[in-house]
């Protein structure tokens, strides 16, 4: 074995020479094996070395024969492994890094070292520390406090300011008294050091690309508690997975407030468009009407095309609004029987106004009573049929038929058209997802007419489905709860 | 000789104000216009000429026009005036018919809609005021 020069063991008993084994398993087994035993293998951990290995113990006419294998590598590389696989099941857990940035410091006490603390530069240069560990909380508590009295140098010449700086690890496998007397400024910094307790001490980067964002200290404070090489590249690269998740984290922080600032941005612009397009849309409707007055059919034809626009600009702006309001929860749903029947009707006849150049053909009908906001079922039809027309350049025909079918009603608008690509199908439905290919041309919009129909449907408690073939048509089929309370009512 | 109405609309929103006055005159009404409520308020003190019919939005800058209305129909004076009261807020219709609205119309509203609406609430007369 190693760290026992040979000569030392040769003709001498194996309790002198490593004394602590008396206890332990290997003992045991050895005393098994000598009352007439079978051969066993034992496995063992000689902490005054911190040596793991595996020993074989076979009986012999006169004794045992013990062949023991150092496995502390092999041990220590599996326990390695085994913890930044939990190192990393932790940093990815969540993406609020402080917690888990916490949580990994509380991991390394005591299996890597007795004190750890993550030490994180902000954006004003000021050392924030983040996460302290210790066995006892009592002493978590008071680094914490005599960080607040005793800040961080930043220009100190070693330790954490320096790796700060440099972004190169400060590695002192072996802290010795001779080592703290030298380090320390005065007799209060020494008394300090004592308190803590150095046998030890690393000090990694936390580093994203050539930045470095804050450091994780480890310090060994037993003494004949030391590091090693080993315990050094275990330390880099925890720091290394730590720095990803912090960037990661921040990444998502900064995500998320653009995602926020994007909808507020839409709610004000929305609100703020529609004002001058009402006002916009009276005075063109007040002169169109002037110029039927004077017969001026050039300029009445020409003021009812602006209008037309000035409809499309109100549903655009209409249907941002929506979007916003369904992102903070104020989407308004009404709450009343109604005649599905006279909604798709009214629908029907308002796309045939603004468009001729298809033909929607209409059948069946809805006897039951339905239950919501008319207005709003109404949008949806009016979003569905107007798709029809628009992913149907070169057909005419479009069909709605109305029907019930398991205590449901459902209204179905097909077109003949272009059809959708079944990598596309299961993503129409999402907020400003749009068709992109390279061998069609792209159609205008923002991406957000079917999320607010199916948003409205669902508010309804019924659903929004599409079935699609590319190349020969689209069918969109809304389907609705019957209202159930019409007889309990006596309506 | 033709009947003029008067016809006093209050909203804080100045542009859209301005539009509603150039629509309804250009229907022949005399129009009247207030960007805040305190002078159709003031209106309950029998200070001024009475409109004939007063459009009123709900949410006018620090003041709630259902509260204008509530007002105005509790006078003596004032209850006879038709009110029509405007919003943006769909789910509105309930309260401006509690506080005594003779009508309501959501934002954004239609022009036609408006226009239909305003004659079959107007008095029948027979001076022009």
């Amino acid at each position: 074995m190693a760290h026992v020069a040979a000569e030392e063991m040769v003709g001498r008993h194996v309790l002198e020479v490593f004394p602590d084994i008396e206890p332990s398993d290997i003992h045991a087994a050895v005393r098994r094996v000598m009352a007439g035993g079978p051969a066993e293998r034992v496995e063992t951990f000689y902490a005054p070395l911190r040596m793991w290995g595996i020993n074989s113990v076979y009986p012999l006419a006169d004794g045992v024969a013990i062949l023991s294998h150092d496995i502390t590598a092999q041990r220590a590389l599996e326990q390695d492994l085994a913890f930044l696989a939990q190192a990393s099941r932790i940093l990815s857990s969540s993406l609020n890094y402080q917690r888990t940035l916490r949580a990994v410091a509380r991991l390394v006490v005591p299996t890597i070292c007795d004190w750890c603390a993550v030490d994180i530069l902000t954006d004003s240069g000021q050392v924030d520390l983040l996460a302290v560990a210790h066995v006892d909380p009592q002493k978590v508590h008071w680094a914490q406090e005599l960080r607040k009295t005793e800040p961080v140098d930043m220009d100190a010449p070693t330790g954490l300011p320096k790796v700060l700086r440099t972004g190169k690890a400060e590695f002192y496998p072996v802290v010795t008294e001779e080592m703290m007397v030298a380090a320390a400024k005065d007799q209060a910094a020494l008394d300090l050091m004592h308190e803590i307790g150095f046998s030890g001490v690393m000090i990694v980067p936390l580093k994203l690309r050539t930045r470095t964002i804050g450091a994780i200290t480890f310090v060994a404070s037993q003494p004949g508690r030391h590091f090693t090489d080993a315990d050094l590249a275990t330390a880099q690269k925890l720091a290394s997975r730590a720095a990803l998740a912090i960037e990661n984290s921040r990444l998502y922080e900064a995500s998320q407030k653009a995602v926020a600032l994007r909808d507020d941005f839409i709610s004000v612009a929305s609100h703020e468009l529609r004002t001058p397009v009402t006002s916009l849309k009276i005075y063109t409707q007040v002169l169109q009407r002037q110029a039927e007055r004077r017969d001026d059919q050039e300029l009445s034809s020409a003021l009812a095309k602006m209008g037309v626009q000035i409809n499309k600009i109100t549903t655009l702006i209409g249907d941002m609004l929506d979007v916003s309001k369904i992102e903070s929860g104020k989407l308004a749903i009404q709450q009343e029987p109604f005649d599905l029947n006279a909604v798709v009707t009214e629908a029907i006849e308002g796309v045939r106004a603004a468009s001729t150049s298809h033909s929607i053909g209409h059948t069946g009908r809805i006897e039951s009573d339905v239950r919501g906001d008319p207005d709003r079922i109404g949008q949806v039809i009016t979003n569905l049929l107007s798709n029809a027309i628009k992913y149907s350049p070169r057909r005419t025909e479009i069909l709605v038929r109305l029907g019930e079918a398991h205590g449901e009603v459902f209204v179905e608008v097909e077109d003949f058209g272009i059809g959708i690509d079944q990598d596309h199908l299961d993503r129409i439905f999402e907020r400003f997802y749009r068709v992109n290919s390279l061998d069609e041309k792209t159609f205008p919009g923002l991406g957000i007419g079917l999320y607010i129909s199916r948003e409205i449907v669902h508010r309804h408690g019924g659903s929004l489905e599409v079935t699609s073939t590319k190349g020969s048509g689209t069918q969109f089929r809304v389907t609705l709860p019957i209202e159930t309370t019409r007889d309990e009512a006596g309506i | 000789m033709e009947i003029t109405y008067s016809i006093l609309v209050v909203d804080d929103d100045v542009d859209i104000l301005n539009a509603l006055k150039f629509l309804l005159e250009d229907e022949g009404y005399a129009v009247q216009i207030a960007d805040k409520g305190d002078y159709a308020e003031s209106l309950a003190m029998g200070n001024q000429v009475l409109p004939d019919l007063i459009v009123l939005d709900v949410l006018l800058s620090g003041k709630d026009g259902r509260l204008i209305c509530q007002k105005l129909k509790s006078q003596d004076e004032t209850k006879h005036i038709p009110i029509v009261m405007m919003s943006a807020h769909p789910n509105a219709e309930h309260s401006v018919k509690k506080v005594g609205a003779d009508a309501f119309i959501a934002k954004p509203f239609s022009i036609d809609n408006l226009l239909s609406l305003i004659p079959s609430l107007l008095p029948e007369k027979d001076n022009p005021v």
